[in-house]
């Protein structure tokens, strides 16, 4: 279970596009409508230039107004139709791609909230986000604007080239005379682009994450006196941006301009030969009009080419990310095997574990909870006390050696099951945007009354009636609580969802000591109704705890109760007297 | 937004004149060019005797197909490079200006809100400055060389073209604004999903712990499918717009037909003529598609400068007597004196009544309650915020008249939630210093040796986004760290110790203390007693008051809130 990075990742992009099926399949209905339309989109645009030549050559030269007439409205006749395809089809294929994209957005958020803690350790959650929302819409932009235009491009520039050949062959081939050189020159402009738009996204990336960090940071900056060294670092990484967008600028001009002199050099080719200049051919005015609309519809395609392939690479960069991050397996694949009633019998036989391929975290531990015990765990920073813990909540899982949870292996069970029967109180307390009630109930079916008596038992009444009730506005983080009472709704909704075994992390940094009272009252409450197991720091737990396990570097150095271990006299009662002892007599 | 453009593309001028010189060339061969085709077509009709005509038309044709490349890559390099000097002064000046802005003035905005500033805002005001107006000066230049083209080779004709293309621009008017309002609509809805996503990953241990995933998922498909609402109309009206505009320009032949087809017939046109007209509706397409955006380029950019604007208009918000007496390079004595301050928007005021006088080179300790004004008190300090007048005194001078760069140099702030920036832990402490000498002693001074010895590249680790590869602990002695390097004279820690271990908070306290002796003011807060017991006095604040004051020795010896606090902290660690 080595935490596999988002970004590291690179596929052929045949595989890239292969990944997108999943998601557009159901919609496959929508994309073939749309691409039955572009035959007769593309088959307007071609057919227009001919009418115009039969109206010029057949009906204005030979003076005949009623034929005029006759080609006038079939011209009508195929603008509008070909607007009504044309926007029929745009519109069906948008529609499709949007379908797309919504499902492989839920696709995303589905596969990443159930990965491994062990994977979001090490995930900021920024890049995450960027996946799940800028990259997703990149991708819908070009599919429903770049991607799908092109096939209709491409259809139209092979018609059109048809259409041209089946006017007069001849002619077509001298106009393609123009073509090689054309071609030459605009993939020597495209590859010099593709480096600098390179160059162009690096400067870029650069220069936004440095904006966005020392946005984030300015109150260092500023109380640090650290301006104008900011100023300076911000401006080098913004010159370069621009800079490395000036070095485009003349490719991408000529790329523009060249197509548009183009289509002039092409006509006059045509003009040149009508003069009989190269082959005796016949050019008619009518053929000259009609040539001179295909070659304009002809080179627009062409002309928007390398921004539309630009957009398409941008997409698939994203779609290549998108990909890996759904490809990633570090879940925590769990059982079958549920429990209808948990006793919470908690037993750990020889467990050891590691981070993937880190440092050995638990030494062969055992150590047993049964149901009413409170068990704590003490040790220094590091001991491996936390992720005992997170083994039982299935956070992590890849131990070696048996966790035995009422009697069956914790890998055997469903995850689900384990996580109801093991509730856990966690230091980093996590509120969310919404309602007291959300917050307790976290989507499930809870009724009012088991949540008030669950805020009653943790003595946090006040807090929620400060809220305004169950019904009272809780803001992104708990942002509108301080510290303590974030603490005490996070009691409260492990109490509503009343599991089998707390495992209860204690410490509590940044609470002012008030409050420290209160929490330490809602411990106690807990302590005296759970299966407990507690991360301890606080010296009345320990002393109350059925059994204290003192961990040292991920091995149990002792076990026993508080007075047992005292009277052994070994590292348990030297840390007790280091850190309690010493600071009150200091 | 005349001022604003004058102010940032004036410098520019230059530039922009001769793309217009090249846009003026351009449009003039591409309007001639049919001309000629005329000419050409008509000489075609004669036969063998026009040939020579023909092919002389058609080398003046290529020739200045050729030219329209040179002179057409010209126009867009001379305008879109002014447009990115634009853009890089502009967001050099907005980044520079946010800088200057004093926390007083920043607190009004988000992050994500400047950061966008600085990004899409400044983006849109160079896509007016370089393809805007590109564009705008290509689409007058090229309607009007065009419609003189056209009225001088059919003025009725002309006239009657006008009316497709007005219809469509007008058409496309209404539908852009609609699709405008669906894009803010989408965007916001966007935001609010982004927002879900983002509190879920953040929470990720509650939702799996309480087995949550189903709920939070269907709520995210809630969002989600609500935002494809949204985008499915805006793409009903986009479809729309693209195809539009041909039909425009597609109409305009059939009028042609219709109008000069029978002129033709009678004789008052030739048929080359007919031919060149169609070649300038073609011409006219592309000007007509770019220039139907121009409106919403112009609006969406006149809303972005003023919120450039907003924040580069003002003067820097730099508190009163920023330019006034150089700050005490000795340590100085500190002397709040009544001090009252209330946050704005706020009623009750954060410190009430505030006095008291911290000799010079020694240390004061604050205790108090989360919300007691502790850090109020720091920020007022360093004056990220201005105290009244007459309320704070360094050496007795009164603080708003000291040079606002030289007080902060002399005074640092070790804040409570430190900030690192995702470089190494030795740039994050150095900020720009070179002293390598000084860094070691700071990473000693702040304790942070030992954890330095365990990373594997020690000093050169690279912290992550917001320093997210160290622990609470590790981060906070790094920036503790980055504090005691720089040469002050007043240190400031606000409740910098939270995260350690009792061995390490000693060590650190010996360590700071010994720092009072080398001249430094030193003002500690702290939420535990411990922390305090080796400063030279303490103040108890509570809801703003100063409830109890006297040397750590003093207060634990007698009944109040220090000894109160000091007991029941001994007994959650020791009951």
């Amino acid at each position: 279970m080595s935490p596999t990075p988002v970004d590291a990742d690179t596929r052929s992009l045949r595989a890239t596009w292969a990944g997108l099926w999943p998601y557009l399949r159901q919609d496959l209905w929508l994309y073939g409508l749309a691409l039955l339309l572009a035959p007769a989109t593309a088959a307007s645009t071609m057919i227009q230039p001919w009418i115009l030549q039969r109206a010029i050559d057949h009906a204005i030269v030979p003076k005949d107004l009623t034929a005029l007439g006759v080609e006038a409205t079939t011209f009508l006749a195929v603008v509008i139709g070909g607007f009504v395809f044309q926007v029929g089809h745009t519109l069906l294929l948008s529609l499709a791609a949007m379908r797309t994209i919504t499902r492989l957005r839920h696709a995303i958020f589905q596969h990443t909230i159930t990965r491994s803690q062990a994977w979001f350790d090490h995930q900021p959650t920024g890049r995450l986000l960027t996946r799940a929302t800028n990259d997703v819409e990149t991708l819908g932009e070009t599919l429903t604007a770049g991607a799908i235009t092109i096939v209709l491009d491409a259809l139209q520039v092979v018609g059109v080239l048809g259409a041209m050949f089946w006017f007069d062959a001849k002619l077509t081939l001298t106009l393609l005379l123009v073509a090689p050189p054309l071609g030459l020159f605009l993939e020597f402009v495209r590859r010099r682009l593709r480096g600098l738009f390179d160059a162009v996204r690096n400067a870029l990336a650069e220069m936004n994450s440095y904006m966005s960090e020392r946005l984030a940071g300015v109150e260092i900056v500023q109380l640090y006196a650290d301006e104008a060294r900011t100023l300076g670092q911000f401006e080098a990484r913004n010159k370069a941006h621009a800079e490395a967008n000036i070095r485009t600028n003349v490719y991408d001009a000529l790329l523009y301009a060249t197509v548009d002199g183009v289509t002039s050099v092409t006509l006059a080719l045509m003009l040149w030969y009508g003069s009989g200049g190269i082959l005796s051919g016949v050019l008619t005015a009518g053929m000259l009009a009609a040539f001179m609309d295909y070659v304009g519809k002809l080179f627009r395609p062409v002309q928007e080419f390398s921004s539309k392939v630009a957009v398409i690479q941008r997409a698939v960069a994203s779609l290549e990310k998108i990909l890996g991050l759904l490809e990633v397996q570090d879940a925590v694949v769990g059982g079958d095997v549920t429990l209808a009633h948990p006793t919470g019998h908690v037993k750990l036989e020889h467990v050891s574990f590691a981070y993937g391929d880190g440092p050995t975290i638990l030494h062969d531990v055992s150590l047993e909870i049964r149901p009413g015990e409170v068990v704590a765990l003490c040790g220094r920073t590091g001991s491996g006390k936390t992720t005992i813990g997170k083994l039982l909540t299935r956070m992590y899982d890849g131990h070696d050696g048996t966790i035995l949870l009422d009697g069956a292996p914790i890998e055997t069970l469903a995850t689900g099951a384990v996580r109801r029967m093991v509730g856990s109180v966690q230091q980093d307390v996590q509120l969310f945007p919404g309602t007291v009630r959300s917050n307790l109930t976290l989507g499930h079916e809870i009724g009012d009354d088991k949540l008030m008596a669950a805020v009653r038992m943790v003595r946090a009444e006040d807090v929620v009636a400060r809220l305004g009730g169950l019904d009272g506005r809780v803001d992104e983080g708990g942002k509108n609580l301080s510290g303590g009472e974030a603490q005490l709704l996070s009691f409260a909704r492990t109490m509503a969802h009343d599991p089998a075994v707390v495992v209860l992390d204690e410490a509590t940094a940044s609470v002012d000591s008030l409050t420290e009272a209160r929490i330490q009252e809602a411990t106690s409450a807990i302590l005296s109704t759970k299966t407990t197991l507690v991360i301890a720091h606080r010296l009345s737990t320990i002393v109350g705890a059925t059994r204290i396990v003192l961990l040292d570097q991920g091995r149990v150095l002792e076990t026993g109760s508080h007075h047992a271990l005292m009277a052994q006299n070994g590292s348990y009662a030297a840390l007790f007297r280091e850190q309690f002892h010493e600071l009150a007599t200091d | 937004m005349l001022s604003f453009s004058r102010r940032t593309m004036g410098p520019y001028w230059h530039w922009y004149a001769g793309g217009t010189l090249a846009l003026l060339a351009t449009n003039f061969l591409s309007v001639t060019i049919p001309l000629h085709l005329a000419t050409g077509v008509d000489a075609l009709a004669k036969g063998a005797a026009g040939a020579p005509i023909v092919a002389h038309e058609a080398a003046i044709v290529a020739v200045m197909g050729v030219s329209v490349i040179a002179v057409r890559t010209l126009s867009r390099v001379l305008y879109f490079t002014p447009g990115r000097y634009v853009e890089q002064n502009l967001r050099r000046d907005l980044f520079e200006a946010i800088l200057r802005h004093q926390p007083s003035f920043l607190v009004r905005y988000s992050t994500g809100d400047l950061y966008s500033r600085l990004s899409s805002d400044v983006g849109t005001v160079r896509l007016l400055a370089g393809f805007g107006t590109l564009q705008l000066a290509n689409a007058g230049i090229a309607f009007a060389m065009a419609g003189a083209q056209m009225l001088r080779l059919s003025a009725p004709v002309a006239w009657w073209l006008l009316i497709p293309v007005a219809v469509a621009l007008l058409i496309v008017q209404v539908l852009i604004q609609r699709m405008y309002k669906l894009m803010r609509r989408g965007q916001e809805e966007l935001a609010a999903l982004s927002g879900h996503v983002m509190s879920t990953y953040k929470g990720i241990a509650a939702v799996q712990g309480f087995v949550a995933e189903d709920a939070f998922v269907a709520e995210f498909d809630k969002q989600n499918d609500q935002y494809l609402r949204t985008t499915v109309e805006r793409t009903q009206v986009r479809a729309a717009l693209g195809p539009m505009l041909s039909l425009a320009s597609d109409l305009n032949v059939w009028v042609l037909l219709l109008l000069a087809g029978p002129r033709v017939i009678d004789g008052t046109m030739t048929v080359g003529q007919l031919v060149a007209f169609t070649t300038l509706v073609a011409f006219v397409t592309g000007p007509l598609r770019t220039s139907s955006f121009l409106w919403s380029i112009v609006k969406q950019a006149q809303a972005s400068i003023e919120r450039v604007e907003a924040i580069l208009s003002l003067p820097p918000d730099r508190p009163e007597g920023a330019n006034g007496q150089p700050s005490p390079s000795h340590a100085p004595q500190i002397e709040l004196r009544n001090l009252t301050f209330t946050w704005p928007g706020r009623d009750a005021p954060a410190l009430k009544n505030v006095s008291v006088t911290v000799p010079a080179g020694k240390s004061l300790g604050i205790l108090g309650a989360t919300g007691a004004g502790k850090s109020t008190l720091a920020s007022l300090l360093t004056r990220s915020w201005n105290p009244p007048r007459g309320t704070l005194f360094i050496d007795g001078v009164d603080v708003l008249d000291l040079d606002l760069d030289s007080w902060r140099r002399a005074v640092t702030l070790v804040p409570q939630r430190p900030f690192l920036f995702g470089e190494s832990i030795a740039d994050n402490i150095l900020l720009g210093r070179e002293d390598h000498g000084a860094l070691e002693q700071a990473t000693r001074l702040a304790a942070l040796g030992p954890d330095l010895a365990a990373l594997p590249q020690g000093k050169d680790t690279i912290v992550g986004e917001h320093g997210v590869r160290l622990s609470g602990g590790q981060r906070q002695r790094t920036a503790l760290a980055r504090g005691l390097i720089r040469d002050h004279s007043v240190l400031i820690l606000d409740d910098v110790l939270s995260a350690v271990d009792h061995a390490t908070e000693v060590e650190l306290l010996e360590n700071l203390r010994a720092l009072g002796e080398r001249g430094v003011t030193t003002v500690l807060i702290a939420h535990r007693v411990s922390a305090l017991l080796h400063t030279d006095q303490v103040i108890v604040l509570d809801e703003g008051q100063v409830i109890d004051a006297g040397t750590p020795a003093e207060l634990l010896g007698r009944p109040g809130r220090f000894r109160d606090t000091w007991d029941q902290q001994q007994a959650g660690e020791a009951s």
